[in-house]
């Protein structure tokens, strides 16, 4: 990640983690701290009509320089949080969503339209098995 | 801090690549017009801090609270 987490600058490399075995949780662990690690989840999961919008900068810091190259191996992966309300609420950053480039592995925090994703979006009850 | 006064049309130059013109004001709003290099990104104030946030939130979330969210979920 060139540029990091927005809030963690100095973490550039991450490894992504299966949480378990089947499980549709992911970690996203800091190589330097290893006290930093983040929780992913694929959007489509509960959010298929999710779109990602990516901007010059974006592709850039991604390496797809001339869009030309396909979305192959693009994937958003929102991070999880969890509220600390009663019954705990658990939600997804739809907002801010981490983009993989899974070929050149390159990762960026975008931002997206602020009129059409929250932050917070609840994550409802998903299937234990991932949709194919 | 600097401060400056601009009217509708002018702009300002930071540094050597980016300009931030004045394109339009209505009452109390005003529109800008950025042109910044591409490994500059431009965010709003409030949704740049409110992500900020929510990273930091994500980032403190312990083992035990993920092993209670996900036996939840799963």
């Amino acid at each position: 990640m060139p540029t990091g987490i927005i809030g963690f600058p100095d973490d550039k490399r991450y490894i992504l983690l299966e949480h378990k075995k089947g499980s549709i949780f992911l970690w996203f662990q800091s190589v330097d701290h290893a006290s930093l690690a983040f929780v992913l989840i694929d959007p489509l999961l509960f959010k298929p009509d999710y779109e990602v919008h990516l901007n010059p900068d974006d592709t850039a810091a991604l390496g797809l320089g001339n869009g030309n190259e396909g979305i192959e191996g693009i994937q958003p992966l929102a991070i999880v949080n969890i509220l600390k309300t009663e019954p705990r609420e658990i939600t997804a950053n739809l907002l801010g969503p981490i983009v993989l480039n899974l070929r050149k592995k390159l990762a960026r925090q975008v931002i997206l339209d602020h009129q059409r994703y929250s932050h917070r979006f609840p994550i409802p009850q998903v299937k234990e098995e991932k949709v194919p | 801090m600097l401060i400056l006064t601009r009217r509708v049309g002018e702009s300002i130059t930071i540094g050597e690549h980016i300009k931030v013109y004045v394109i339009d004001i209505k009452g109390r709003q005003v529109r800008l017009g950025i042109n910044a290099p591409s490994d500059t990104t431009v965010y709003r104030q409030e949704i740049y801090q409110k992500i900020l946030e929510e990273n930091r939130l994500a980032a403190q979330m312990g083992i035990a609270s993920i092993r209670e969210a996900t036996e939840r979920k799963e």
